[in-house]
């Protein structure tokens, strides 16, 4: 099984090395390496350049996660992946867990998995504010796909040759990785699951969720829901073709 | 309407057509887009030069002031043209998304070689 482990990075010089080291070290899986990396202005890029990691590197920043999602998918369909798993560059996520994240995929249980925080309630568990946006909106998200997401923010992903086939394609600009995505993807028949993680809380810099996207976020999780039902149906008849 | 405001909706009218004229011509704006400003000026000349059918178009929907009638068709005129113009932009922005994430990927094939 052809495996390509993705690390976001976009100005992360203080935390990306440990990112690297961690999956050098506590990796539970074979696979390939990538970073992709959104028009950093940091020293970060020459951090990476450093320890001869495979990297890919935006031109312009693409504002937030969703532009290296779309790249990573690009990729992972042009070269032929089976999976691709996705860690932010700020040390959230741990490596050793990429085993357990991907064991769906293997066991052709999912086509999309989700390493939730909430599901064993270990590790960081974000704010309350913030929790209760993500329990409020995952709740939303489970009762229209039917199935069950607790942790709908999470980056922490898998992605199986079906999933990125189908996203490689229609994965748009500005995409809401948490609620259109997943939304998205119900509605194209793939199966979401979700498998406990642990979450740490970021070893250095600013979380792209600042004031601003808190107030932001439940107004556009409104208009992405209603926006997505809108497009069911075209949605549907993609899945058919 | 008064001599000095149909002067200046003629001076108005003017300039807007100069604009349309200027940024074709240096080729600033596609004239598909520059076709918004050559509208405006053609309708504040028809305001001008045919303002009693404003008036009997004003009366005939009971508007008591011929001038509510141009301003609530120049607002609706605006609405539409920002819909398009964010049709566009949507439209772009994920043209830019996949260009960029290809010239990524591209960029990299080539150090790869």
């Amino acid at each position: 099984m052809k495996i390509l482990t993705v690390i976001s990075n976009f100005n992360e010089e203080k935390s990306i090395e440990r990112c690297l080291l961690d999956f050098n070290e506590n990796a539970t899986i074979e696979s390939d390496l990538l970073v992709i990396d959104n028009a950093s202005t940091d020293q970060s890029i020459n951090l990476i350049k450093k320890r001869k990691v495979a990297f890919l590197q935006h031109p312009v920043n693409t504002g937030g996660s969703s532009g290296v999602i779309k790249t990573a998918l690009l990729y992972s369909c042009m070269y032929e992946y089976d999976v691709y798993c996705h860690l932010d560059g700020d040390c959230q996520h741990n490596a050793d867990e990429l085993a357990t994240l991907i064991q769906p995929i293997i066991d052709k249980k999912a086509n999309i998995v989700v390493g939730s925080r909430f599901l064993h309630k270990k590790g960081f568990q974000s704010f309350f504010i913030r929790r209760l946006g993500i329990f409020s909106y995952s709740y939303i998200v489970s009762r229209i796909t039917g199935q069950k997401i607790t942790d709908l923010t999470s980056g922490f992903r898998a992605y199986d040759k079906k999933a990125i086939r189908f996203f490689a394609k229609q994965y748009q600009h500005e995409f809401d990785p948490c609620i259109q995505m997943l939304l998205i993807a119900s509605f194209a028949g793939l199966i979401l699951k979700e498998v406990p993680v642990r979450m740490n809380p970021r070893c250095a810099g600013r979380s792209e969720i600042g004031i601003i996207q808190a107030f932001k976020f439940p107004i556009l999780g409104a208009m992405h829901i209603i926006g997505i039902i809108l497009q069911k149906n075209n949605i549907r008849r993609l899945r058919c073709s | 309407m008064q001599l000095s405001v149909k002067i200046l909706s003629l001076l108005c009218a003017i300039f807007f057509l100069i604009i349309f004229i200027c940024l074709v011509r240096r080729r600033s704006i596609k004239p598909v887009y520059s076709f918004l400003w050559f509208l405006i000026s053609i309708l504040i000349f028809c305001v001008v030069i045919f303002e009693r059918f404003f008036k009997w178009v004003a009366n005939l929907l009971h508007i008591a002031d011929a001038s509510f009638l141009i301003i609530a068709g120049v607002i609706f005129f605006l609405l539409v043209y920002v819909l398009y113009l964010s049709i566009k932009i949507s439209e772009a922005s994920d043209k830019i998304q996949e260009l960029i994430s290809h010239v990524a990927i591209l960029q990299k094939s080539k150090q790869d070689k």
